[in-house]
């Protein structure tokens, strides 16, 4: 979408109060827009982690759209932008933290918490430039796929928690635990594990530009 | 000379290639040249203002705690130990299972 009309849509919905079809009219405008790109992304990231279910895409994509619609301009377009792309990554935001809500609010409604357990810092591997320059979405994929159903489920889901310099809460993780009936200690194990198996992986299987031997 | 090289994170590299959330432009743009988007159908897409009228949803019969697997390992194991007292319909499920695993040779 463009970013003008972008903009008018954000706005036309603040301004609901005072013209309800004008509104409605741009949400229906946006929702069509951006649906689908919500859709394919949850449903990507559930079937990466082992978890497909439409209840939950369509859930999420549901209460995202209506907080959307309830807050329009909490989004607020960056300088000098020329697409919408800022738009979908926050709108992708929105349902990311719209999809752990309604994870922990089903869990918690089924599962007694310890009383007081605290959040953990989940470190990020770091993985050689000349290595990660050479890997593309096939060699990620193939990697993935010699792990585990169970074990790829985890990293995955551990993964998409992770955001730089915050602690995953401790809610989050034993959402996991439950979900895959485990405790933390075994699902740091199989984090450690994968990534060795991972980064073993594509030293192996990268295509490394071989260092140039001149021959005298 | 100075080596400006950095090395990546391992999740930095997975979301790079549009695998985990992908919220900059660049991991967008990544996830849609690899995604069919098109392909999905919305379930308000007729009706979009339903959204509104219905207000926030919760989740009601998640089944993420089922396990195939296991399930399958379950089987297995009545089976190896002579379980005569097994359902029709676990029967069924063995078929059906059999049968699709011989569809993809």
């Amino acid at each position: 979408m463009q970013i003008g009309k972008l903009e008018e849509a954000l706005l036309s919905l603040s301004y609901k109060d005072e013209d309800i079809e004008v509104a409605n009219s741009a949400f229906n405008t946006l929702y069509r827009e951006y649906s689908k790109l919500l859709y394919s992304v949850l449903r990507k990231v559930l079937n990466d982690r082992g978890t497909p279910s439409d209840e939950i895409i369509e859930a999420t994509t549901h209460n995202t759209f209506l907080k959307l619609y309830q807050n329009p301009l909490s989004f607020t377009l960056p300088e000098n932008c020329n697409n919408d792309n800022p738009f979908k990554g926050w709108l992708i935001k929105v349902a990311k933290n719209e999809l752990t809500d309604l994870l922990k609010q089903y869990f918690d409604e089924r599962i007694e918490y310890p009383s007081i357990i605290s959040d953990e810092v989940l470190d990020d591997v770091e993985v050689d430039e000349n290595i990660s320059e050479s890997v593309n979405i096939k060699l990620l994929n193939d990697a993935l796929n010699t792990l585990s159903e169970r074990d790829r489920s985890i990293l995955l889901y551990l993964y998409q928690l992770y955001e730089k310099g915050k602690n995953i809460p401790s809610s989050d993780l034993d959402i996991l635990c439950k979900m895959h009936n485990t405790t933390r200690t075994n699902i740091r194990q199989i984090k450690k594990r994968c990534e060795t198996k991972i980064i073993e992986y594509f030293s192996k299987n990268s295509q490394l530009i071989p260092l140039r031997y001149d021959k005298q | 000379m100075i080596n400006n090289k950095k090395n990546m994170g391992l999740i930095e590299l997975f979301k790079s290639k549009g695998l985990l959330f992908p919220t900059s432009s660049e991991e967008i743009i990544e996830f849609e040249n690899n995604n069919n988007i098109d392909s999905e159908s919305p379930e308000n897409w007729d009706n979009p203002i339903s959204i509104i009228t219905q207000g926030a949803r919760k989740l009601k019969n998640l089944d993420l705690l089922h396990n195939p697997h296991e399930e399958i390992e379950d089987l297995k194991m009545v089976a190896r130990n002579g379980d005569n007292k097994l359902s029709k319909e676990i029967i069924e499920k063995m078929y059906k299972k059999h049968n699709n695993s011989d569809d993809t040779k």
